[in-house]
C-alpha cells in the first residue's frame, strides 16, 4: 500500500445491545464487525463478498457515516475523521455516497423522480432551480434514463430504472468514493449486467472510487481490482482479484470459491461446508471460522488466529496461511 | 371481487352521509326556518307538519332550525378537537419514534397515563376546572384524543425511519426536520387520515354526552346532545322530539366510521 488511502477503516468493531433472551434484564452485545482494517485505494473497486449476516453491509454504512463504530476509527484522505471540523464532515458526507440494495425500498415511494433527485442539491448547494433541473437532467441523460420519468413516481419504475435512479440520486453530489452495497442483488441477471456495465462506465468518466459489497463471487471478480472476505465480522483474506481467486489460503474463501457455478467440462472438487454459521452473541473462542472448518486443528478452537500478510499484498486469517 | 366492493361500498356510504350533513352545516350558515332559540308558547309540541318539518319542542321552537344549528357546534368541536389532538399527538408521536430510547419511553409513559384514565372522566374534571362552553369542550375532548395520535404517529415513524430511503436521504446529507417531515410523514398520511376520520366520530358522540350531562355546551345555544337530553322526559309523548337529534348523532358517527373504515381498507389493499 505505497498510495495513500483513500479511505480507511482502522480496527473498526460496531456493537449492538441486544436483549437476552434468557434474562430480560441483562443485556447481550453482538458485535457485527470485529476489528476490521480496510483501506479503499483511489480509483479501484474493493471487492468485499461474504454470506448474509456476515458484517459486510455494516462495514459499508460504517464507511458511508450512516453507522457510527463502537471502537476504532474511520480515516478520510489519510486524517482521522474524529478529528475533522463540521465543514469538514460534511465535505466527506458529500463524497461518499451510498446506493443501498433493495431498489424498492431505497426510493420514497410518495415523491417523484424528479424531487428525488433534486433533493441533494437542495440540501448541499444553493443553486437555483433551474440549473438544479439542468443538472437533474445531465444526471437522467448519464445513468440512462428518459427524461420524461422527472414526474413519475417509483412505483412506475421497473427495478432496473429504479436502481438507475438510485445510481444518480447518489452521484448528484459528485462523489469519490460510492459504496455499492448489494447494488445489483436484487435485480434479474440481465439487468444486473447493464446496472454493472454501467457503474463501471461512470466509474471510468468520473473517476470514482467503489467499495463494491455483494456475495455474488463471480460478479466480484468481474468488477473488483482487490478483494476483501469477511466471515462472522471479520476480514479472513484480503488481497487483489488475481491472488485471492487462485491462490486463496483461507479454507473459508476456498469452500466459497469451490462453490461458484462454473460453464467448466470438468466439474471441480466442491467443500461443503458443515454445519451453520455460529451466533454472533457467542462467537467461538478461537479462530472464528474453527467449527466449520475442514483444516480445524487443536490450536484453531484456543487462539484466534492473526490476520497475516502471507506475500505482499495477500493477507490471511488463518494459523496454517503459510504452510 | 366480494370483498373489494363491500370496501368500495362502506368508503361511499360514509362519504354520502357526510356530504348530506355537511350540505345541512353549509346551509345552515345561511338560511334557516325558523330562529332556532325563539319560543313560541304557542305552538309547543307539534308533530311534524308543513309549517314546523320536523315539529317543535317543549318551549315550542323549532327542531329543524335547532338540529341545523347544532350541526355547527358538532362540526365545530369534532374538527378542533380532532385538530388538537392531531397537533399535539402528530409532535409527540414524531419525536418519541423518531428518537427512540429514552425519549421514547419518557412519552409514552406519559401517555399511557393518560390512557389510563377513561376519556369522558378526564374531559369531566377538565370542563369541572376550567368551566363549560363551546371551547373547553372542544380542549377537553382535543386533550383526551392526544393518545391515539400520538400511538399511530409513533407506530408510524417507528417502522418507516428504518426504511432504505430514509437512510439513503440521510447518506444525502438530510437532516432529522427534513427526514421526519418530508420522507416520513408523507408516507403515513392514510393511518393518520383514518385515525382522524375514527377521532371526529368518537369527539361529535363525547360531545353528545357531556352536552347531555349539562357539562358540553350551554344552552341555549342547540347541540344534539344537549336536545336528546330536554327531550328525554318527553320520550314517551312525543318521540319525534328525542328521536330527531339521536338520530343527527347516529348519522354522523356512522358517517365517520365508514369513512374511517373505507379509507383503512382502501390503503391496506394499496399496500398488498
Amino acid at each position: 500500500m505505497s498510495e495513500q488511502a483513500l479511505a480507511q477503516l482502522c480496527g473498526i468493531t460496531k456493537e449492538y445491545r441486544v436483549r437476552d433472551h434468557h434474562n430480560p434484564f441483562r443485556k447481550q452485545s453482538l458485535r457485527a464487525v470485529n476489528d476490521l482494517s480496510l483501506a479503499v485505494q483511489p480509483g479501484e473497486i474493493l471487492g468485499l463478498v461474504g454470506e448474509s449476516g456476515c458484517g459486510k453491509s455494516t462495514a459499508g454504512q460504517l464507511l458511508a457515516g450512516l453507522l457510527q463504530p463502537t471502537a476504532g476509527q474511520l480515516c478520510y484522505r489519510g486524517q482521522p475523521v474524529k478529528g475533522f471540523s463540521r465543514a469538514q464532515k460534511q465535505a466527506m458526507r458529500r463524497e461518499i455516497q451510498i446506493i443501498l440494495q433493495d431498489p424498492y425500498a431505497s426510493l420514497n415511494p410518495s415523491r417523484k423522480i424528479g424531487w428525488l433527485l433534486q433533493e441533494p442539491l437542495k440540501i448541499n448547494t444553493a443553486l437555483p432551480a433551474a440549473q438544479r433541473r439542468a443538472r437533474v437532467g445531465q444526471m437522467m441523460q448519464t445513468v440512462g434514463l428518459d427524461e420524461s420519468y422527472l414526474n413519475a413516481y417509483p412505483h412506475e419504475l421497473s427495478g432496473g430504472q429504479r436502481q438507475r435512479v438510485n445510481i444518480a440520486a447518489a452521484l448528484m453530489l459528485q462523489p469519490t468514493l460510492l459504496v455499492a452495497d448489494e447494488a445489483v442483488s436484487a435485480l434479474d441477471v440481465s439487468i444486473q449486467s447493464q446496472i454493472l456495465n454501467l457503474l463501471l462506465q461512470l466509474k471510468k468518466a468520473n473517476h470514482l472510487t467503489y467499495l463494491f459489497i455483494s456475495h455474488d463471487l463471480n460478479v466480484v471478480e468481474y468488477m473488483s481490482d482487490h478483494i476483501g472476505v469477511m466471515y462472522l465480522g471479520q476480514l479472513v483474506e484480503y488481497g487483489d482479484v488475481e491472488t485471492v481467486y487462485r491462490h486463496a489460503l483461507h479454507p473459508y474463501t476456498q469452500a466459497l470459491l469451490s462453490a461458484v457455478p462454473t460453464v467448466n467440462e470438468t466439474p471441480q472438487q466442491h467443500i461443503v461446508l458443515q454445519g451453520e454459521v455460529p451466533s454472533l452473541l457467542c462467537p467461538p473462542i478461537g479462530c472464528a471460522f474453527c467449527t466449520r472448518c475442514n483444516k480445524a486443528k487443536p490450536i484453531c478452537m484456543q487462539t484466534p488466529a492473526p490476520l497475516v500478510e502471507v506475500t505482499p499484498g495477500h493477507s490471511v486469517r488463518c494459523h496454517f496461511a503459510a504452510q | 371481487m366480494k370483498n373489494k366492493s363491500g370496501k368500495s361500498k362502506n368508503l361511499a356510504a360514509g362519504a354520502v352521509l357526510l356530504g348530506i350533513l355537511l350540505l345541512v352545516l353549509l346551509v345552515s350558515f345561511a338560511y334557516l326556518p325558523y330562529d332556532p332559540n325563539v319560543m313560541d308558547t304557542g305552538a309547543i309540541f307539534q308533530p311534524p307538519s308543513a309549517a314546523h318539518l320536523l315539529g317543535t319542542d317543549n318551549f315550542g321552537r323549532d327542531i329543524l332550525s335547532r338540529v341545523m344549528q347544532g350541526s355547527q357546534a358538532a362540526f365545530l368541536v369534532g374538527a378542533s378537537s380532532v385538530g388538537i389532538g392531531l397537533t399535539v399527538g402528530l409532535l409527540l408521536g414524531a419525536v418519541a419514534g423518531y428518537a427512540g430510547g429514552a425519549v421514547d419511553e419518557v412519552i409514552m409513559r406519559i401517555i399511557d397515563a393518560q390512557m389510563a384514565f377513561p376519556g369522558v372522566i378526564l374531559a369531566l374534571v377538565f370542563i369541572t376546572v376550567f368551566g363549560t362552553g363551546t371551547l373547553n369542550t372542544a380542549i377537553a375532548l382535543g386533550i383526551t384524543s392526544i393518545p391515539r395520535f400520538c400511538r399511530v404517529t409513533r407506530a408510524g415513524f417507528l417502522q418507516l425511519k428504518t426504511m432504505d430511503y430514509v437512510k439513503a436521504a440521510r447518506s444525502r446529507g438530510a437532516g432529522p426536520m427534513r427526514l421526519m417531515a418530508l420522507h416520513i410523514l408523507p408516507n403515513m398520511v392514510s393511518p393518520l387520515l383514518v385515525t382522524m376520520s375514527l377521532g371526529f366520530a368518537s369527539a361529535i358522540l363525547s360531545e353528545a354526552g357531556l352536552s347531555y350531562l349539562g357539562l358540553g355546551i350551554q344552552p341555549p345555544s342547540p347541540s344534539w346532545g344537549m336536545m336528546l337530553y330536554e327531550a328525554q322526559a318527553y320520550l314517551l309523548t312525543y318521540p319525534w322530539y328525542a328521536v330527531i337529534p339521536g338520530c343527527m348523532i347516529t348519522l354522523m358517527v356512522l358517517g365517520f366510521n365508514l369513512l374511517g373504515d373505507g379509507l383503512r381498507d382502501l390503503t391496506d389493499a394499496k399496500a398488498r
